[in-house]
């Protein structure tokens, strides 16, 4: 099929199952409102029912026929080992369309699975309100999405096994995969720590006869979103985990794929980021209670603003991104020891970078209190220099158990290995992050240290020279410091003329190529003879036509 | 995680030196900011108590009471004739609501004392924000106090520095 073709089937079956799927929702949504009213006695048979009910039947009607037509061709396309079938399966635009149904039918599968068992919860746990129309409409979702979803994921498990694929079109299934299995563990985290701490509240704020049950609501809420994206999650792991497993079947191994490596990064990045923050939070609570402007004596103050932020904020991300650095490193121990040490050093800077981040944080506001300490007037009544001091107390204590034994660890590989782990992708590109990140803020900060003092000297400034200057002036030294040691350590690698050619490690997206001629009789089928050529090719290994 | 120690102990020993420097570098930076930060702490930023009988000392105690939310103290700062135009609950019903929504960012200074008979008049400087592109604001509020049975009293209700006509929509 040509391109224009191609993209033509695809884009029509997109629209006409969207618009089948919509007209199917509506129906269910009907049957299932009536079914539930035999429950709850209450009856859907008034005019925007009966209209709904009508809008589904003409929906169904005109867009089915046509959504069956074009994906019959397309299927009929695509089926057996013919190169028109070969390039069907591997063709982007399949790829593209397939990872975008599965991607919307997973979210709104999601959503709706969350809304239902939020209701299953509400009724359980005694949650005053309706269960009727809501239910049925989470219901009539759930199937739908579903069934779409589930339909799409095993016909391109199929393709995956069937047809080997490179470049775009497993990219794009990839990109989905992961993608969808991040938003699924995002919301299991996010809900369970919510959920973990609606727990902690009740424990700490038992309810009264006065407060009455404030906590089954959030309960039935928080349990539903993590219990759906828990199983959005797991449906996407068990997918990357069966490609692993089917390497051979399917000509690459996805332990090395750059997308896996992205998204174990991703949840490394976002869980250490999450946990940082909220042992921020209780190290702040601590901080203000030693200097005196915040209450932390009494069960409730110290479970609201201490053991809440850790056990229900910075656990759940603490274990996720534990578990998940975990199993990277056992998954690449099959792989080989460069690979481990890729991973780890993926892993070590990406903690190292939360941590610096949190650490140059910490002493800007520190610098930035002390030097406004030393230039404002005293003040009356309560200071607030005193609360942002605290807080960057804690910021730098968070940042630097972060970043200092980490980066120690980093050190001490690139003292024991200097040429490898200088050369290392992770390893410049997190000092040049560093630098820039520098630059970044250094530049803003010392423009407007030299506006305010042009204030000052033409006497337009409404403050005193320290005022207008502590703030830019704090800035700029963390800003200075930190991009000057990052500049030695950038320096201090090996020259490039001491640097040895290393061989190439074996990665997909390193590859030795062999030009070859294929000659054959007039009447070969030279497409076919390709094909079954390619068929035998192990693992990693591909053949593709030159032009001309 | 795992260390692939590939320099054999002549390499380790080269690890080891070159990370103590940084040991003692990095170490030291921190060690710096935070004694910094407890002479801050320690160096008592706020303004030395003013004498009880003084209008500053007064309006000093009421400011102390209200920032550690013990509004019926703050309350008895004020002079008859406030207490008489708002009856406690809704003082304390303000006071609440302003210390909830307010973001407690107001630095306030003592600029100068006028006293005339049984009437004085607190100067003050109000600053709120500020930072790298904010420049923060600045203003000047004045305070009347008025002498009653010997005791300063602050002549009408506040939130903190603030009139209390322009926080309570029922006043």
């Amino acid at each position: 099929m040509s391109t224009a073709r191609r993209l033509y089937a695809y884009t029509v079956s997109a629209v006409s199952l969207a618009a089948m799927s919509a007209g199917l929702f509506l129906l269910l949504q009907l049957f299932f409102a009536q079914v539930l009213s035999l429950f709850s006695a209450r009856l859907t048979t008034d005019l925007a029912a009966r209209q709904d009910g009508s809008l589904a039947v003409a929906l169904i009607l005109v867009a089915a026929p046509v959504f069956i037509i074009h994906w019959w061709w397309i299927s009929r396309s695509q089926r057996g080992d013919t190169p028109a079938a070969l390039d069907e399966r591997q063709s982007a635009v399949r790829a593209l369309h397939f990872a975008l149904v599965q991607l919307v039918s997973f979210v709104v599968a999601l959503v709706a699975a969350a809304m239902l068992l939020r209701e299953g919860f509400a009724l359980l746990l005694d949650v005053r309100g309706p269960i009727g129309d809501p239910a049925a409409r989470s219901l009539a979702l759930l199937v739908v999405a579903g069934a779409v979803w589930l339909y799409h994921a095993r016909l391109r498990a199929t393709d995956l096994r069937l047809t080997k694929m490179n470049g775009a079109q497993m990219w794009l299934t990839r990109a989905y995969r992961y993608g969808a299995a991040l938003i699924g563990l995002l919301t299991a985290v996010v809900a369970t720590a919510a959920l973990v701490g609606t727990v902690l509240d009740t424990i700490v704020n038992p309810p009264t006869f006065a407060s009455g049950g404030w906590w089954q609501e959030p309960v039935a809420t928080q349990l539903a979103a993590a219990i759906a994206g828990l199983v959005g999650w797991w449906l996407h792991w068990r997918e990357a985990q069966s490609v692993v497993r089917d390497t051979e079947l399917i000509g690459e191994d996805e332990r090395q794929a750059r997308l896996r490596a992205a998204y174990f990064a991703g949840v490394l990045l976002i869980t250490t980021a999450a946990a940082a923050r909220y042992v921020y939070e209780a190290a702040a609570a601590i901080a203000a209670w030693l200097i005196g402007s915040a209450e932390l004596t009494g069960l409730q103050n110290f479970a609201t603003a201490v053991m809440g932020p850790l056990v229900a904020g910075a656990l759940p991300f603490a274990i996720v991104g534990f578990l998940h650095g975990r199993h990277q490193l056992l998954d690449l121990g099959h792989v080989g020891p460069s690979a481990v040490r890729s991973a780890e050093r993926a892993i070590a800077h990406l903690v190292a970078l939360v941590g610096l981040a949190t650490l140059a944080g910490g002493a800007w506001r520190l610098l930035d209190a002390v030097l406004h300490a030393i230039v404002d007037r005293p003040v009356l009544g309560r200071d607030p220099l005193l609360d942002d001091a605290a807080a960057g107390l804690a910021l730098l204590a968070v940042g630097a158990a972060l970043w200092l034994p980490t980066w120690l660890w980093i050190m001490r590989w690139r003292a024991a290995d200097p040429v490898i782990e200088t050369r290392a992708v992770i390893s410049r590109a997190y000092l040049y992050l560093v630098l820039a990140a520098s630059l970044i803020a250094a530049i803003p900060a010392a423009a407007m240290t030299v506006y305010r003092l042009i204030n000052v000297l033409l006497g337009i400034a409404g403050r005193s020279v320290g005022e207008e200057l502590a703030t830019p002036v704090a800035v700029l030294i963390v800003a200075v410091v930190v991009a000057t040691y990052h500049a030695w350590v950038l320096r201090s690698g090996p020259a490039p003329a001491d640097v040895e050619e290393l061989p190439a490690p074996h990665t997909p997206s390193s590859a030795l190529a062999v030009p070859l001629m294929l000659s054959a009789p007039a009447d070969t089928d030279l497409a076919a003879t390709l094909a079954a050529l390619r068929r035998s090719l192990p693992p990693n290994v591909t053949l593709e036509e030159q032009p001309g | 995680m795992t260390i692939d120690d590939r320099g054999g102990g002549e390499g380790s020993q080269q690890a080891a030196n070159a990370i103590r420097p940084l040991l003692l570098i990095a170490g030291g930076l921190i060690g710096v900011l935070v004694i910094a930060a407890v002479i801050m702490l320690l160096a008592n930023r706020q303004q030395p108590a003013f004498p009880a009988d003084t209008p500053e000392g007064t309006f000093q105690r009421y400011l102390a009471a209200f920032d550690d939310g013990d509004y019926q103290t703050a309350y008895a700062y004020l002079s008859t004739t406030a207490q008489g135009s708002v009856p406690y609950s809704r003082y304390e019903r303000a006071a609440r609501d302003y210390n909830t929504w307010n973001s407690g960012r107001q630095r306030l200074t003592l600029d100068d004392v006028r006293v005339a008979g049984e009437r004085a008049t607190l100067q003050l400087v109000v600053r709120e924000g500020g930072g790298l592109f904010d420049g923060g604001w600045e203003d000047s509020v004045s305070i009347g106090l008025v002498r009653q049975q010997g005791e300063w009293r602050i002549d009408q209700p506040l939130l903190r520095s603030h009139p209390m006509s322009g926080y309570d929509w029922d006043y």
